[in-house]
């Protein structure tokens, strides 16, 4: 069999560039950190990292969601333990105006129920960074309560929705509206709310008269508002175990994609000192071979 | 010696050239396609019969080059060619589709970044609805999905085109090569066998061929003087490219995104089906790769689009007001086959979202034209419009379909490219839900109510001076060039009036075929300053269809909602019917403007032809209820009630209920009969006794009403003419129409003539001048029955005015006068009397002539009923049929002036008294009726009217009532005819007063469609539609049944119950619709007397996050329902599937290209040049002439030896 020159040379030269070329992409893959290059090289791989990579994205959503709303859920949780203190100090003034006392310090006890009662109205219309009502349901845009001024009443102004949290709507609660958090106080002459018990509260003060049984509905108020502190403790609860099992999915999505995505450095780093040494050997081999020709004995 | 000498010269000679051969070999060792040669020594025999010697016979006279000899394996050479083509159509594949499926797969120029970036713009904005920021990143990122989507599929598009580029520019270098080919084998063809010159053709030749192959797999048949034949594919078959030195062109015919091959085109052509390997099979296979991968990217963006935009306007922004679709792109395109030789026109709508990933549909028409929907493929899915309606796709033809018409539907074609963000501010993002449910904390019940749908809601107001300039003035119309929904008119409008014109200049542009010949390109102005321009100069200008594809490629055509349509020779620019909402900004004459760009005169190719006639003003409510306008046949209801119209979807047609209200609004509508001078008349005469001219008859609407101003250039003249030539009334005034107003003259002469029809009214002559210094006040006695009056004329004028007088009626019994009298505006004095008068003589005796003259009386008599005067009694038994109130009465004359009246059962009647009255010159029949039938039209049938004198009508009615303009005669007469006139520019207008409370639908139902012109009072930006909430209460209506239940619906805004429903302590489900609303929901868990729920809509609720929580949630949901994937996967899948097929192509490609390389060795090996091998061959022959030369010297040495002897 005769080789000819010219293919010889050019089997030689293209075994070359084959070599270069796949030291080339050993060095992509070290310099960029990705062990696929081009989708077209593993198909399946490629497709497979996408997902993981849509998922984690779906996941990295869900948790923001259930961080935030344990951020919300957190205001809430403050003021109604604010909330409950107040309440608490309410019923020491119960206490006091029980007693025969002046009529001055009546009035005093009176006016600082007054202003606990205010106290308690700033809590409830409590607003988030942007200045939006957080206990207003879906009114942000409305002060929670507000005093209707036909009736001296603190009423509530916003309406009955509970915004969903996007990922997690069948799981998980968000911020309660004010009607349900300050309102559906069960007494015994039925339902209430908040500001009525402490309208009541504070006329029976103000006058010394059913003071017994205005304490009555701030025992059942802060009964109410520490379950509602309770109902919220829950949610902040399984949210942080939520978020918990969330961490662990992220860890398996980043498990199962590292093998997929990521190049071993070791076995480039021995892949490409092979790949030099070939072509080394390669380009030596082509110099001694294409030397090797019967016209430089001739000459 | 001397033939050693020739001998060694031989030898000299053929090494030499044998050296040369070898030299030539050497120095062309790296030349592509040398092939390398030998030369062929032969020994040179002596010719026998020259030597004379037997040892001379035996020897020869040394060696000879017999043949130069070419390196060659025919066999390998064309198999080389085969591997070589197939190896450079993957090579060409892989190179082509690789860019792309980079692209396709990368995140960060892909889809799935875009999207993922929008998915948690979204999800923030679930946490934050009423946050400005959050707002502000979901429009911008929404804007950069549209935006990367229309970029990728614009790059997928352009390497698509750029393929097409690549075959064109490989098929002109096949034709060359083919061509050279064609003159190396005449060159061939005469040369010498062996000869240098015909080894260096045939090389020439075979790398002509390599270089072929690498375009086109083809064979080549080799003839023996080394020529070819070229065919293409992989057999001798069929039509040759080459043949000889006779080429055939091979060209690309491109259809569509349909690819052929042409042999021959210019001649006879034949499209060819043996294009198989290569390049051109490579770039065919790239585009039409491609062509699928810009399909799966269209699919995939109308899909997310058309979801996105879905949950979008199911939802409500913070101000309450209905979302507005997000993106915007193109619709479905309908193409009809050229050789379509009917004249049918389609309109589809798609019902089913999914079924866009068929991507193109056919319809076919068969014989009955009835037509078939099919796949590309052919595979029929359903036939016949209710089957293809129910398989999704809603077809409306227009105009007739020819067996075998088709049409192809594209639903997804330019999807990707086209999308674009449509919301103008970040405060259009409907971020919750209209709806709210509340359950009352005092509820003792668990029961949870829910309510799929409730009411529909109004959109945002604006847009309408987009379409109207807001002037009731025929300068400024709105045209709709095909059936459907014209515009969406929204809620918030205040006191809106729309008029529909009969507007002669409206424009349609035609463009004749010749004309377009000369345009570069053409410009369209539109009223509103906006322009569309189509460049015409990069299509065949023979080609109307490019310029129609032109322009609906034009940006602004497509915001517009236009497609332009071929028919016939010339151009129409429609809109689509039942596909969009359209409205072309026209006007009269010139404002719609075609002119060429390079400035020639394009005068005489335009014309602008008038419209049709105008159409009805048909408003409609999104869920189907037609609030105005005559109503529409069910198969155009059907076409126009779809989703791509702005119905909602499940919207169901409901004809107009014809009320002057309109959700608390009052609505007036007000239609004219169609036509310009549009003429009824009443034939000759009345020989019916009642004569309805029924506007609507004439396409207006049911009702007519006004509010007493005039009209624009609307004029009306009912004339009713008497027997005697005494015309009774003329009236050219447009008052008659406005009768709704009781205080005009007009009103008040038809209240005249209704009250005359079957009483004792009196309508005298015109009244005359009066001279001056006459009595300012006439009184004219009057007794009707036993009572009399005095009927006052009272003038203000100087000299007086009788004929625009006040006329006063005065009982002379002191009692309450039950007479009343008027003038009527064209100046005559009408007295009349109540129908239960009916018969009764009214005379006008006492008065003096002077008065009866001033107050045209004079010769006025009695409106009792009364026949003409005949000369004498009829025969005694002839008889004559009148009918009354639906009965037969037949009067026979008996010799008396009395008549018999007998019933239909021939028993003696009291309802009718007939009897003739001595008059002089003869005799008259006097008819009185009963009391109770007084009014009661009357009238004859029987064949002897005449001889009874029944020939003449002195009392009749006229009334205007839903049904139109009614005239009612007392009875027949053959001469007395009514003809109603009119001319007016507008056919019909609609008036709501008040801010409109939801969107309405204003529709052209008609094809040459309307000029309609829109007036309103304002439009309030932040116009709030009124809140509404729905209580539902439950009771326990019945103390005895504990567990039956009421549920009362009550609107709260009004207090109105809309229904009651019943239920059981466990719930169920209801239906309750009326008021407005629509509601279909149920109650679940226990339910107890005293719950109560309330539904509530409409009203600003920023921190609902409901809806934009379900914009989020997209991210994980199936795109084209179950058995879908999410978009994300949907990308990734398409990425894939490109990345799959180029990782197969160069699997492929590998094995091709080892295939070719070892065959390109082997072929190497046969034909390639070996240096060591041509050094030895070097060595070798300057031995060999180193040898001749000496046998050359020997023989030199011996011929000087012999020369020496002596």
């Amino acid at each position: 069999m005769q080789i000819p020159t010219r293919q010889f040379a050019e089997t030689q030269l293209r075994s070359m560039s084959s070599l270069q070329r796949e030291l080339q992409d050993i060095q992509i893959q070290l310099s960029t950190g990705k062990k696929i290059l081009h989708a077209s090289d593993n198909p399946t791989a490629s497709i497979e990292i996408a997902r993981i990579d849509n998922q984690a994205a779906v996941l990295a959503r869900d948790k923001n969601a259930l961080q935030f709303t344990n951020g919300r859920l957190g205001l809430e949780e403050d003021m109604l333990g604010e909330s409950i203190s107040i309440v608490q100090r309410l019923k020491e003034l119960a206490i006091l105006g029980n007693r025969q006392i002046t009529s001055q310090d009546r009035a005093n006890l009176t006016a600082e129920a007054r202003q606990l009662e205010g106290a308690l109205e700033d809590l409830a219309n409590t607003a988030d960074e942007s200045g939006h009502s957080l206990f207003a349901g879906f009114r942000t845009n409305l002060r929670a309560f507000a005093e209707n001024p036909d009736t001296g009443v603190v009423e509530y102004q916003g309406d009955s929705g509970t915004p969903v949290v996007p990922g997690n709507e069948d799981t998980t609660r968000s911020v309660d509206h004010g009607g349900r958090i300050f309102g559906g106080v069960r007494t015994r002459t039925g339902l209430t709310d908040a500001f009525t018990v402490l309208g009541a509260f504070i006329t029976a003060l103000d006058s010394g008269t059913g003071i017994a049984d205005a304490q009555v509905k701030l025992d059942a108020l802060a009964e109410h508002l520490n379950t509602k502190q309770t109902e919220v403790g829950a949610a902040r609860a399984a949210i942080q175990t939520r978020i918990g099992l969330f961490a662990g999915k992220e860890s398996a999505l980043a498990a199962r994609r590292e093998p997929l995505a990521k190049p071993v450095i070791e076995q480039l780093g021995t892949k490409l000192q092979q790949g030099i040494a070939a072509l080394t050997a390669a380009q030596q081999s082509f110099i001694k071979t294409i030397d090797l020709t019967l016209f430089k004995f001739l000459s | 010696m001397s033939d050693l000498m020739s001998v060694g010269l031989s030898g000299i000679l053929a090494s030499k050239t044998a050296l040369t051969v070898t030299g030539e070999n050497i120095v062309n060792a790296n030349t592509e396609g040398y092939s390398r040669r030998a030369v062929d020594l032969q020994e040179a025999r002596a010719a026998g019969n020259v030597s004379m010697d037997a040892t001379q016979a035996r020897t020869g006279n040394g060696v000879r080059v017999e043949n130069l000899k070419r390196a060659q394996d025919s066999f390998l050479a064309g198999t080389l060619r085969i591997a070589t083509s197939r190896a450079q159509e993957l090579d060409t594949l892989s190179g082509e589709l690789s860019q792309v499926s980079d692209i396709l797969s990368n995140t960060d120029t892909n889809l799935s970044g875009p999207a993922n970036r929008l998915f948690d713009a979204f999800a923030q904005l679930a946490l934050q609805p009423d946050a400005d920021s959050a707002k502000q990143s979901a429009l911008i990122e929404a804007k950069n999905f549209a935006s990367s989507a229309s970029e990728l599929a614009k790059y997928v598009e352009s390497q698509r085109d750029h393929a097409l580029t690549q075959i064109r520019d490989a098929l002109t270098f096949v034709n060359n090569l083919a061509t050279a080919l064609g003159g190396i084998n005449q060159e061939l063809a005469r040369s010498v066998a062996g000869s240098s010159n015909k080894v260096g053709l045939l090389d020439e030749r075979d790398r002509l061929l390599t270089s072929l192959a690498e375009q086109v797999r083809f064979t080549a048949q080799e003839r023996t003087d080394g020529t070819v034949d070229l065919y293409l594919g992989d057999s001798n078959a069929g039509r040759p490219l080459l043949e000889g030195s006779k080429t055939v062109a091979l060209a690309l015919q491109q259809s569509g995104t349909r690819l052929d091959f042409v042999l021959d085109p210019y001649g006879s052509p034949q499209i060819t089906s043996q294009i198989t390997g290569g390049r051109v099979s490579g770039l065919r296979t790239t585009y039409e790769m491609l062509g699928r991968t810009i399909d799966g990217v269209d699919t995939l963006v109308r899909g997310f689009a058309d979801a996105v935009n879905e949950i979008q306007q199911s939802g409500v922004t913070g101000e309450g007001l209905p979302g507005d679709p997000i993106f915007s792109l193109t619709g479905i395109t309908i193409t009809a086959a050229p050789a379509n030789l009917g004249t049918a026109k389609l309109t589809v709508a798609l019902n089913k979202p999914e079924l866009a990933l068929n991507q193109r549909l056919r319809v076919k028409f068969d014989d009955a034209g009835t037509p078939t929907l099919t796949q590309e493929s052919g595979a029929v899915l359903a036939r016949g419009l209710s089957a293809i309606e129910d398989y999704g796709v809603k077809l409306v033809v227009e105009g007739t379909a020819s067996r075998g018409d088709a049409f192809t539907l594209d639903f997804i074609s330019g999807a990707a490219k086209s999308i674009k963000v449509a919301l103008l501010s970040s405060n259009q993002f409907a971020t919750g839900k209209d709806m709210l449910i509340e359950t009352a904390t005092t509820n003792l019940g668990t029961s949870v109510l829910s309510v799929a749908t409730a009411v529909e809601r109004p959109s945002r107001p604006a847009g309408l001076e987009q379409i109207f300039s807001n002037t009731l003035t025929a300068d400024r119309l709105v045209r709709p060039l095909r059936p459907g929904a014209l515009t969406t008119i929204p809620a918030g409008i205040n006191d809106l009036t729309l008029r529909s014109f009969d507007q002669p200049d409206l424009a349609t542009v035609n463009l004749s075929a010749a004309d377009l010949q000369n345009l570069h390109s053409l410009e369209i102005k539109l009223t509103d300053g906006r322009s569309v321009t189509v460049d015409l100069t990069r299509a065949d200008r023979s080609s109307l269809q490019k310029i129609v594809d032109g322009l609906n490629r034009a940006p602004e055509m497509a915001s517009l909602g236009f497609v332009a349509q071929r028919r016939g020779d010339a151009l129409q620019i429609v809109a689509p019917g039942a596909g969009r909402l359209v409205g072309l900004n026209s006007a009269p004459s010139g404002s719609v403007v075609l002119r060429a760009a390079n400035g020639s005169a394009l005068s005489n190719a335009v014309s602008l032809v008038a419209g049709e006639r105008g159409d009805a003003v048909r408003l409609f409510t999104r869920d189907g209820v037609q609030v105005s306008g005559p109503p529409i046949a069910d198969s155009e209801a059907a076409a126009l009630l779809t989703v791509q119209n702005g119905f909602a979807v499940g919207a169901r047609y409901v004809p107009p209920a014809g009320s002057g209200s309109y959700r608390g609004l009052t609505l007036f509508q007000l239609a004219y009969p169609d036509g310009v001078n549009a003429t009824q008349t009443a034939g000759a005469g009345l020989a019916s006794a009642s004569l309805p001219l029924d506007w609507a008859a004439h396409g207006a609407g049911p009702v007519v009403y006004s509010e007493g101003t005039a009209y624009p250039g609307r004029t009306a003249t009912l004339t009713l003419t008497a027997p005697d030539g005494r015309i009774f009334t003329a009236m050219p005034r447009p008052d008659l129409l406005n009768q709704g107003d009781p205080a005009s003259a007009g009103r008040a002469l038809l209240d005249a003539l209704n009250a005359q029809g079957a009483s004792a009214g009196l309508v005298g002559d015109l009244i005359p001048a009066a001279s001056s210094g006459a009595s300012a006040t006439l009184d004219l006695t009057v007794s009707l029955g036993a009572r009399s009056f005095t009927v006052r004329v009272n003038a203000t004028d100087d000299p007086p005015n009788y004929a625009r007088a006040s006329v006063t009626v005065i009982a002379l019994d002191g009692g309450e006068p039950n007479l009343t009298g008027g003038i009527s505006q064209d100046g005559r004095l009408v007295l009349n009397a109540p129908r239960s008068l009916a018969g009764e003589r009214l005379l006008l005796g006492g008065n003096s002539a002077a008065t009866l003259a001033a107050l045209g009386m004079n010769g006025v008599g009695s409106s009792q009923l009364s026949g003409t005067t005949v000369t004498a009694l009829p025969g005694s038994g002839s008889s004559f049929q009148v009918t009354l109130g639906g009965q037969t009465y037949t009067l026979t004359a008996n010799g008396s002036n009395a008549l018999d009246v007998t019933d239909s059962a021939g028993a003696s009647s009291s309802d009718l008294a007939a009897s003739f009255e001595a008059v002089p010159g003869g005799y008259q029949l006097r008819l009185k009726t009963s009391p109770a039938l007084a009014g009661t039209a009357v009238t004859s049938t029987g064949t002897d009217a005449g001889d009874f004198g029944f020939t003449l009508i002195d009392g009749f009615s006229a009334r205007i009532d839903a049904s139109g303009l009614r005239l009612s005669a007392g009875s027949a007469s053959p001469n007395l005819s009514a003809h109603l006139a009119f001319t007016s520019p507008i056919a019909s207008e609609v008036r709501l007063q008040g801010p409109l409370p939801e969107d309405l639908l204003l529709v052209s139902a008609r094809a040459a469609g309307a000029g309609i012109g829109a007036e309103w009072q304002s439009v309030d930006a932040s116009y709030t539609p009124p809140a509404t909430s729905v209580k539902i209460s439950v009771s326990s209506p019945d103390a005895s049944q504990p567990t039956r239940l009421l549920l009362t619906f009550t609107d709260e805004t009004s207090g109105d119950v809309i229904g009651t429903r019943e239920a059981t302590r466990t719930g169920g489900a209801f239906y309750v619709n009326g008021k407005g609303f629509n509601f279909t929901g149920g109650l679940s868990g226990g339910l107890t007397a005293g719950d109560e729920f309330r539904v509530e809509f409409g009203k600003g609720r920023p921190g609902d996050n409901r809806n934009a929580a379900e914009l989020a949630a997209l991210a994980k949901r199936s795109l084209f329902g179950s058995g879908s994937a999410s978009f994300l996967d949907l990308v990734n899948a398409e990425s894939a599937k490109l990345a799959n097929d180029v990782q197969i192509t160069k699997t492929s490609l590998t094995a091709a290209e080892l295939t070719r390389d070892e065959i390109a060795a082997k072929y190497a090996e046969k034909t390639g040049v070996n240096l060591d091998q041509e050094a030895g061959d070097l060595v070798r022959y300057q031995q060999a002439y180193q040898a001749a030369a000496q046998v050359l010297n020997t023989a030199k040495i011996l011929f000087d030896a012999i020369l020496q002897v002596r």
